[in-house]
């Protein structure tokens, strides 16, 4: 049998069986439990060990559509576990195009749960969104050493002060911040925050949510304890939502675990090409032989 | 899409978010102009938020507004809460400098917009004396590890495997011993650069996955809003 | 003449790293100076410095779409849509920042009214400064504030058009509450018992103050620069940058077919790897290959991939550090140097 073809299926092939096994699983909304992370374990135990109602939690969400596909599910689901701790935090970002999803994300995430729990949250007691805030390291480490934060970051992102809202009456410098949670594709801005969120006397602790293509990168910080948790791409999401399940069993599924389950069916795909292409080295190989005498 | 009601703008959100998605992935099947229209509708759209966002969330409030006095709101009676601070006034000097970058527009004054260029080169310089050494001596500090670990052996082989592994990539790119043919250092780097093949297959492993996950959240988009969104058309 | 720019340029260049630098390696107090004592006005004249560059960006854009327009050179209708999608989106951004401005200052406004009779009541008892044509100011600027929350209701989105009815007559009320009690508060300022009545103004000002709040809230949803503004966010940047990238996604399943092939040990070397991390974060269920896989994912990438990352890391950080060194104080040729450039 001829299996010389294996080697060059045409591409166009190639993009049809990556649609076709991408969208199997959408289409029949079929999920599997996802994979066990260590990482997003830590994450979870990070943001178990923050007092409610004490300290605020930063969460940097430095991204764009460019990475949403991966980012929006670890901001979200970070977002509602901090929720329904009552753990009160801030929405910052280094990106221009993050404008609406801070807006939207917590919004969503707390009508949802409003919808489970009967309870209630609010801009400006449980969260506040400080907008998007253009100097990158500069601004970074002025919010890291202000003395007075208010002064330093005036007003949200809707120009309402600072001073007006509850939630930041008691947050005026960096020590009154337990945890920054940083979420980004982009390997710069997550540095920046490493070496510029900080001051002589204090560091908070860091979490991070990075895009798979930067988990490799990210681990270097992890196995240092720079950052105590991670996701890893959108399967440590899909981990931590089964993580929030466990804890809270009225929860409803959410998209991340049906996008692990489309991502496992591509990585069996690739596995499979993978295969089917040596198959044709091999008997390709194999022909050279006999025709060398 | 239950409850979308047709031709609404949510609808037409819908709508054009799946046939942006189609023209974009037309590329696929080969380079046409469809396809280049949308591309050059992105970047014209991304250019407009990256100019008036910086303007919208500080230039102006945090600058502008305040040195114009434009921040303090009059009493009904006209008089104001506080008088203006002179000290905004200093604001023009950093604006004043930074509108030098202008100058790269004139051929024969360019040199004024290198004072500033160079000027913010140091800045980031000065920043970076910081930055990298923060950042890396937990790293440095953590590859310090112990070789054997009372009690564990499975950690002290790990920390073996570790340390060897971080020498010898280091070895690759050591440059300043004369590799002799067969010598410790050749086969140290060669064993180096294997372990960097490692990694960066792990690499190629995870990218795989980033790149599969903005597709799928495209196609669930597609599938799960899109479709039930355009058969209300027919329905 | 190029020499002495050169200098200059130097000068400035080490002048921008001089803080930043000294701020990390100088103790916060020598003596009895704070050496950052000035750090946020420092940062904030940095940064005031670098985004006066913003408006350089949209020149470039004009000039180079502008010109292809004007020529009609090839891809003329591309730049076209392009300079439309911008100037469309400025406009958009422009409108609506205009909104949230009013918006922002009217709050501002109608905030400070408190501070203002606090004012007035104060000055007239340490400055007898007459308290009635600033309350009649007070109360006239309440009856023009009810007439423009009349008049923007037009603006009111479908949806939300009960909400905002409801929210609209709470706020006229509340504005006459506040008049009338200011009214009060004048009439008890001239008997001189007005202790009470002050503080009922002082609370019907912080009731119209929260209903201020949320009247503007649901008004700046509901206007036509904000909704478009979303529409063009929802449905053309989002949906066209996440498939820009997604793109990608066809391109790399493409090029694993064809470059994981066993033809050489080092092809083996990164495919392996390659394939553990990919297996190692599949779920469970009748997908899943081996149970211990996630395990040596996480060794994988914690034992071999992270000092093997990390002396590259070490490698390059030294490396920024020394051309950090060389930037700053001028000995990098650049091409900055005028004199090297002209020749």
């Amino acid at each position: 049998m001829k299996l010389s073809w294996l080697l060059n299926i045409d591409r166009r092939i190639i993009y049809l069986l990556v649609i076709v096994a991408l969208g199997i699983p959408l289409f029949i909304d079929y999920s599997l439990a996802p994979a066990p992370m260590k990482t997003a374990n830590s994450f979870y135990k990070a943001i178990e060990k923050i007092a409610p109602r004490g300290k605020i939690v930063l969460v940097a969400a430095d991204w764009g559509p460019g990475t949403q596909a991966e980012n929006e599910p670890q901001t979200a689901v970070a977002i509602e576990h901090l929720l329904r701790r009552r753990i009160p935090f801030a929405l910052i970002s280094n990106i221009p195009f993050a404008k609406p999803y801070l807006e939207q994300l917590p919004e969503t995430v707390a009508d949802r749960l409003e919808a489970e729990t009967g309870e209630q949250w609010d801009y400006g007691q449980d969260w506040v969104n400080l907008g998007y805030r253009p100097g990158g390291s500069i601004m970074i480490q002025g919010m890291a050493k202000a003395k007075d934060l208010h002064e330093v970051l005036k007003t949200d992102a809707e120009g309402t002060a600072i001073s007006e809202l509850p939630l930041m009456h008691n947050v005026r410098t960096i020590e009154d911040v337990a945890m920054l949670v940083e979420v980004t594709g982009s390997v710069g801005v997550f540095n920046s925050w490493i070496q510029f969120f900080r001051n002589d006397k204090y560091v908070p602790a860091m979490v991070h949510g990075c895009t798979a293509i930067t988990i490799p990168e990210a681990y270097i910080y992890y196995v240092s304890k720079q950052i105590v948790g991670l996701f890893e791409g959108v399967a440590g999401a899909a981990w931590y939502e089964e993580l929030l399940s466990e804890n809270y069993p009225k929860r409803e599924k959410g998209s991340a675990l049906q996008m692990m389950t489309a991502l496992s069916f591509a990585h069996l795909l690739i596995i499979a090409l993978i295969v089917l292409g040596n198959i044709g080295n091999l008997a390709a190989f194999m022909k050279n032989r006999r025709k060398q005498p | 899409m239950i409850g979308l009601e047709l031709f609404s703008l949510q609808w037409f959100e819908i709508f054009c978010g799946g046939f942006c998605v189609l023209a974009i992935f037309s590329f696929l099947a080969k380079e046409n102009p469809f396809y280049r229209i949308f591309e050059h509708l992105f970047i014209g759209i991304s250019a407009a938020i990256l100019i008036m966002e910086p303007i919208r969330t500080f230039l102006w409030p945090q600058a502008l507004k305040p040195l114009l006095g434009m921040d303090r709101i009059p009493f009904p009676d006209g008089t104001y809460p506080e008088p203006y601070a002179m000290s905004y006034l200093l604001f023009l000097v950093p604006m004043g400098f930074g509108l030098l970058y202008y100058f790269i527009l004139s051929p024969r004054h360019s040199w004024l917009a290198q004072l500033v260029i160079g000027f913010s080169l140091g800045v980031g310089a000065g920043l970076s004396f910081k930055g990298i050494i923060v950042e890396m001596t937990p790293q440095l500090t953590d590859s310090f590890r112990p070789l054997y670990v009372v009690g564990s052996f499975g950690e002290s082989l790990n920390n073996i495997f570790f340390i060897f592994v971080l020498l010898t990539v280091f070895s690759y790119f050591f440059f300043s011993f004369k590799r002799s043919p067969n010598g410790l250092m050749v086969k140290s780097s060669w064993i180096g650069r294997t372990m960097m093949m490692g990694c960066f297959g792990a690499f190629f492993g995870a990218t795989i996955m980033a790149r599969m996950a903005l597709l799928v959240e495209r196609l669930q988009f597609m599938i799960a809003q899109w479709w039930p969104a355009l058969s209300q058309l027919w329905r | 003449m190029t020499r002495l720019r050169n200098k200059l340029i130097a000068f400035f260049t080490f002048i921008g790293g001089l803080y930043f630098f000294l701020e990390y390696i100088l103790p916060a107090h020598i003596g009895g100076l704070e050496f950052g004592k000035y750090h946020e006005q420092i940062s904030l004249a940095v940064q005031l410095i670098g985004l006066m560059a913003i408006g350089l960006g949209l020149i470039n854009i004009f000039r180079v779409h502008g010109v292809r327009i004007l020529k009609l050179q090839g891809g003329w209708f591309n730049s076209f849509v392009l300079l439309l999608g911008l100037a469309f989106v400025l406009v958009l951004q422009l409108l609506d920042f205009r909104r949230s401005e009013q918006r922002s200052d009217l709050l501002l406004e109608v905030k400070n009214f408190s501070l203002f009779v606090n004012r007035v009541v104060l000055e007239y008892e340490q400055k007898q400064i007459d308290y009635r044509p600033r309350l009649d100011a007070l109360i006239d600027r309440l009856g023009v504030l009810k007439t423009q929350v009349k008049n923007s209701s037009s603006l009111l989105a479908t949806g939300k058009q009960l909400d905002s009815e409801r929210t609209e007559a709470q706020f006229v009320r509340s504005a006459e509450g506040a008049a009338s009690a200011t009214e009060q508060l004048k009439g008890a300022l001239w008997q001189n018992n007005y202790r009470e009545t002050k503080k009922i103004t002082l609370d019907q000002l912080a009731l119209l103050q929260s209903v201020t709040q949320e009247l503007l809230d649901l008004n700046y949803e509901a206007s036509p620069a904000r909704r478009w503004g979303n529409f063009v966010f929802n449905g053309f940047f989002t949906p066209l940058g996440s498939a820009m990238f997604s793109l990608l996604a066809f391109y790399i399943v493409s090029a694993a077919y064809r470059s994981f092939r066993f033809r050489s040990w080092e092809a083996v070397v990164l495919m392996i790897p390659a394939l553990i991390v990919m297996l190692g974060q599949i779920p469970h269920g009748p997908l899943y290959v081996y149970s211990g896989l996630p395990e040596i994912r996480r060794w994988l990438l914690e034992y071999l991939n992270t000092p093997a990352f990390r002396a590259i890391f070490f490698g390059s950080a030294i490396a920024g550090l020394a051309m950090s060194i060389r930037i700053w104080l001028s000995l990098e040729k650049s091409p900055l140097n005028t004199e090297e450039t002209k020749q």
